[in-house]
């Protein structure tokens, strides 16, 4: 199971790696062509929508990847490899993130400081969001590659590096916690 | 079809229209990424320089996420390799100028050359030079892209002379016994000039980085008890702050204030105790305000955002 790219290069894969290894720009630009679209896509995804992370994460995967291409045994292709570091990079990102965000209180907090809680109710995809954050790591990454992304179940097993069995038992109880959390809009896809 | 699966279908149509992905930026990420690149070698380079090579450690858990090393541990591994840089870099330079006032012409002819280089290539200062896709040797890498700091650095200590304007320049060249070549001459005194600065413009930038770090979550930090770990980053950073005063980094009077006010707040910090913390964060931070610090600590190291900045 091979994990597509966006552009069909006439150069085949092993070829554009000796290359990109031999230090050939027009490749290096290749290769990155080949793969920053969907690696982007799945940046943002886990950066929970932030274009601007999104983007930090996308160049340090193929930062971290260029680097380390010399050490790619094509045991997998190449975009599962990229794939495995883009997940790498933005979860250990968005953790460093949440990380400096619990030292942060927004200043709108203070405007609500004595004033009686608003009851409005968030709307359906706020509440959304919500949920899919609170998701432990390990189910949302699945839940957003799998129903999100649309990645296989086998694709997710290569970049994860986990059993297919794994990944299928992660995203059922995902989408039950998603199930849980959204209750309240179940008559909603009625 | 169960309640359950409708459910469950809605969901994952619903979380696709969720702030969808509009189109990569590709130009933008691919300049930074070349850009990172370019500062990776530099950093290579200056490692091998001292002799600490890129270890096993480096280049693992491409997949598996690292695991957290003790943080001193962390700024000990860049800080050794940086302050010995440092210090072999101000031998360097030392040396350099001793050479220099033994030969006060020579000397003399670099200066006013420089000068007038400065200004008859008003177009090729550091951060517009042409990109080039060898990314081999740390000044092509690092001329790749803009960078205010570098750009800050690069500020001639004399006022800039413009080529067509008559006198000064030619003036200058004169009184220095130019002969006709002196363009030529100039350049490559600009070129060298440029070499030997450029690990001092790199690790200026890297380290006005690491003490806007440290003061930003020095309150933080210390209300989490972590002191001494604080205290022995700020002693690492201070040791630094003292070799880039010593050095050429430190030519530019703006960048030499700075270092001098860091010197000042880094020296408190590096002396915190957990007995009177909150009275010396105070004081820091006292400090930091008044001195505008970390405003111009991000004046100093604005720039592109960078991966893995």
């Amino acid at each position: 199971m091979e994990i597509a790219t966006e552009t069909t290069d006439p150069v085949p894969e092993t070829e554009l790696i000796r290359q990109v290894i031999a230090g050939d720009p027009a490749a290096e630009r290749r290769l990155y062509d080949a793969h920053v679209d969907r690696v982007y896509r799945l940046c943002h995804r886990l950066a929970s929508g932030d274009s601007g992370l999104a983007q930090d994460f996308t160049q340090e995967t193929f930062v971290r990847a260029f680097s380390r291409l010399p050490e790619f045994r094509s045991q997998s292709k190449l975009a599962t490899w990229l794939h495995s570091i883009a997940v790498s990079v933005s979860l250990n990102g968005m953790r460093r993130v949440k990380r400096w965000h619990e030292r942060e209180r927004p200043i709108d907090d203070a405007v609500d400081v004595g004033a009686i809680p608003r009851q409005a109710e968030p709307d359906l995809k706020s509440r959304l969001r919500s949920a899919i954050e609170k998701l432990p790591e390990t189910h949302r990454v699945v839940f957003v590659m799998f129903d999100v992304e649309g990645y296989t179940h086998e694709e997710i097993g290569e970049v994860l590096q986990i059993p297919t069995g794994t990944s299928k038992a992660r995203l059922s109880r995902a989408r039950a916690r998603l199930r849980e959390d959204l209750a309240d809009f179940a008559g909603d896809w009625a | 079809m169960t309640d359950e699966t409708r459910m469950e279908e809605g969901i994952a149509r619903l979380a696709k229209q969720l702030d969808p992905p509009g189109d990569a930026p590709r130009e933008e990420m691919w300049a930074a990424i070349q850009r990172a690149r370019a500062e990776a070698a530099a950093d290579a380079a200056a490692a091998s320089q001292t002799g600490d090579a890129p270890g096993a450690a480096d280049v693992t858990n491409v997949v598996a996420f690292p695991t957290a090393a003790p943080r001193s541990h962390a700024w000990l591994r860049y800080g050794a390799p940086l302050a010995a840089m440092l210090i072999l870099g101000v031998g360097i330079g030392r040396m350099t100028m001793d050479r220099s006032s033994q030969n006060p012409q020579a000397s003399a002819d670099a200066r006013g050359t420089g000068t007038a280089d400065l200004g008859t290539q008003p177009e090729q200062t550091v951060a517009q030079r042409p990109a080039t896709a060898d990314t081999d040797t740390a000044a092509d890498v690092t001329a790749a892209a803009p960078d205010p700091v570098l750009a800050q650095l690069d500020r001639p200590p004399v006022t800039r002379v413009t080529p067509n304007d008559g006198g000064p320049a030619l003036a200058r060249s004169t009184r220095s016994g130019s002969s006709s070549n002196a363009g030529t001459v100039v350049r490559d005194e600009a070129t060298r000039t440029y070499d030997t600065m450029l690990p001092y413009r790199i690790v200026a930038r890297r380290h006005f980085g690491r003490v806007q770090t440290l003061l930003v979550s020095l309150p933080a930090d210390v209300r989490e008890g972590h002191i001494n770990d604080v205290a022995v980053r700020a002693a690492d950073l201070l040791v630094n702050t003292r070799l880039l005063l010593d050095s050429p980094a430190a030519e530019d009077p703006d960048l030499r204030l700075l270092l001098g006010d860091l010197e000042l707040i880094l020296a408190q910090a590096a002396t915190l105790s957990p007995t009177r913390s909150a009275d010396d964060v105070e004081m820091i931070q006292n400090a930091v305000n008044q001195r505008d610090v970390l405003l111009r600590l991000r004046a100093a190291t604005a720039g592109p955002r960078l991966a893995g900045t």
